[in-house]
């Protein structure tokens, strides 16, 4: 059976516009959340703007952080009214490739904005290596913390989750076992190369990190949201029969 | 004048207009809820006590129109159509307590049926497993046709207004964005609440927000309706127009399950079906 269970794919794309911009116009409207998501990176960036390597590799991973974030509580958010909306007829695929959707489109906005400012204010080598750094580092924070916003039944325990992985991230030594099997670990591989060169850092090594990463968690995110969600629609198309 | 002396005052009044003491101490309390849940002074809100005793003593004289009223189980059964819900030996266990158990249940188009029973005997879990929420560990549902769910909180968006959920719901319900706003305002206004002009879900008040999910499982006229605790919280005029609206679903051959356990229910229904706590093992 496919992801869309049957429908039009054309009418679940346009579902998941739908959802997409509602779920974008829920996080618009939460200003102070809006500015605090602005201000982490921002946070990191300062206390190192002195040091052109240091003050991206922080920028990079306090967008990791605030992002997955923004990704988690949308997801924990969501989980009542998405299982409603499935009950309603809407397909679960819909829901949630709108949800990530938009918090692509907002980690954009936000890595766009942090990129001009690096391009402005530092004197980095390879601008476009940058700009590949934070592109990755946003697709992997949403699907981090969409992933944990459906393993984690309280916000607590996932909000207490991401610091784990995120401070981990910040603390394990970037050659170690540790680092390499966290999700941000191609976040400080592509900045090293962007900043010092590739005798440092690898892009291939770091882009095949991040879509290894980003493969496993679409893959655990789709399965998992589908159980979450689906479950309700299944029983009322055929006699929920139990022993 | 302080809310406990106009409430006071009231309930004299009511009682005056030969209004019955347990139905004058059930609008006391249920008022004294939404002046605590509101603000305001009751002054302000419903004004002298007199003229609001006469006011509410209109509206609980019985209506001169029987359609406004439950018909007899005997009439509804006549009028019933076919089964659009049934559960069949339902057993489901939390962490191992058993919350229902062996539990059957039949609502057909064209009933209104009434679960209910004391706190925690598990009317909101049953009604879950019908709507496909949770599922039994023993036991079979069946229903035929699609859903309509107002839970008992939650399942709202906090921060979209009740337009944007009205175009959320109503869009697999084969409505666009302008008749599922239009749809919406409609079943809105028959619960006397202008929608389309309220602010974002987490502004609204918690009867409120009930009635927005009343309208939610309304929207785009679903065959079966589940309904949990939908009037908590309403205040007596907005309850008397959710029970209008309820007989004008039953009467369109809808099939409508309420959970409550508001006394006041169990004369407006066709079938009352009473949830016993389960025997633990």
């Amino acid at each position: 059976m496919s992801a869309t269970g049957g429908r039009g794919v054309g009418r679940d794309l346009g579902d998941a516009a739908v959802a997409g911009r509602m779920t974008l116009r829920g996080l618009l409207r939460r200003r102070t959340s809006l500015a605090l998501l602005v201000a982490l990176p921002l946070a990191f960036y300062l206390a190192r703007q002195q040091q052109v390597g240091q003050s991206i590799r922080f920028l990079a991973l306090g967008l990791a952080w605030a992002v997955s974030t923004a990704a988690f509580f949308a997801a924990a958010a969501a989980r009542d009214v998405e299982r409603r909306l499935t009950l309603s007829g809407w397909s679960w695929w819909s829901l949630v490739a709108g949800r990530i959707g938009a918090l692509l489109a907002l980690g954009a906005t936000l890595s766009g904005g942090y990129l001009l400012l690096v391009a402005v204010d530092q004197p980095v080598r390879d601008l476009g290596g940058v700009g590949i750094d934070l592109a990755t580092t946003t697709v992997l924070a949403v699907l981090v913390g969409s992933f944990l916003g459906v393993v984690a039944r309280r916000e607590l325990e996932g909000a207490l989750g991401l610091f784990i992985v995120s401070g981990l991230q910040f603390t394990a030594d970037p050659p170690s076992t540790l680092a390499r099997v966290l999700p941000f670990w191609s976040t400080r591989e592509l900045g090293t190369y962007a900043i010092d060169g590739p005798s440092f850092g690898s892009l291939s090594d770091g882009l095949l990190h991040a879509a290894a990463t980003a493969l496993v968690l679409l893959l655990a995110v789709t399965v998992l949201s589908r159980r979450a969600l689906d479950g309700g629609a299944r029983s009322r198309a055929s006699p929920l029969a139990a022993r | 004048m302080s809310p406990d002396t106009w409430l006071e005052e009231l309930s004299h009044e009511l009682t005056a207009r030969g209004l019955p003491a347990i139905d004058v101490a059930g609008i006391v309390v249920e008022l004294h809820g939404h002046l605590a849940e509101a603000g305001g002074t009751p002054l302000g809100t419903f004004g002298p006590p007199a003229a609001y005793a006469g006011q509410l003593a209109a509206s609980l004289r019985p209506r001169p129109q029987p359609r406004s009223s439950a018909p007899s189980v005997a009439g509804s059964r006549r009028r019933a159509g076919r089964l659009r819900i049934r559960a069949e030996g339902v057993t489901l266990a939390y962490r191992r307590r058993p919350v229902l158990h062996g539990v059957d249940l039949a609502v057909r188009a064209g009933e209104l049926v009434l679960l209910t029973g004391r706190n925690g005997v598990g009317k909101s879990t049953l009604l879950r497993v019908v709507a496909g929420l949770a599922v039994p560990q023993r036991g079979r549902v069946t229903v035929h046709g699609s859903v309509g769910y107002a839970p008992q909180s939650g399942g709202l968006v906090e921060h979209l207004r009740p337009a944007e959920h009205f175009v959320l719901f109503g869009r697999p319900r084969g409505l666009d964005g302008d008749r599922a706003r239009r749809s919406g305002a409609r079943l809105a206004e028959q619960l006397g609440w202008d929608a389309l002009a309220a602010p974002v879900v987490g502004e609204l008040s918690g009867g409120t927000r009930q009635k927005l999910n009343v309208v939610l499982a309304g929207l785009g006229d679903p065959d079966v309706l589940l309904l949990d605790e939908p009037y908590q919280g309403l205040d007596l005029d907005s309850t008397r127009r959710f029970w209008d609206l309820v007989w004008a679903w039953r009467d369109a051959r809808r099939a409508v399950l309420v959970v409550s356990h508001a006394r006041d229910a169990l004369g407006r229904v066709d079938q009352v079906v009473e949830l016993q706590a389960p025997v633990a093992a």
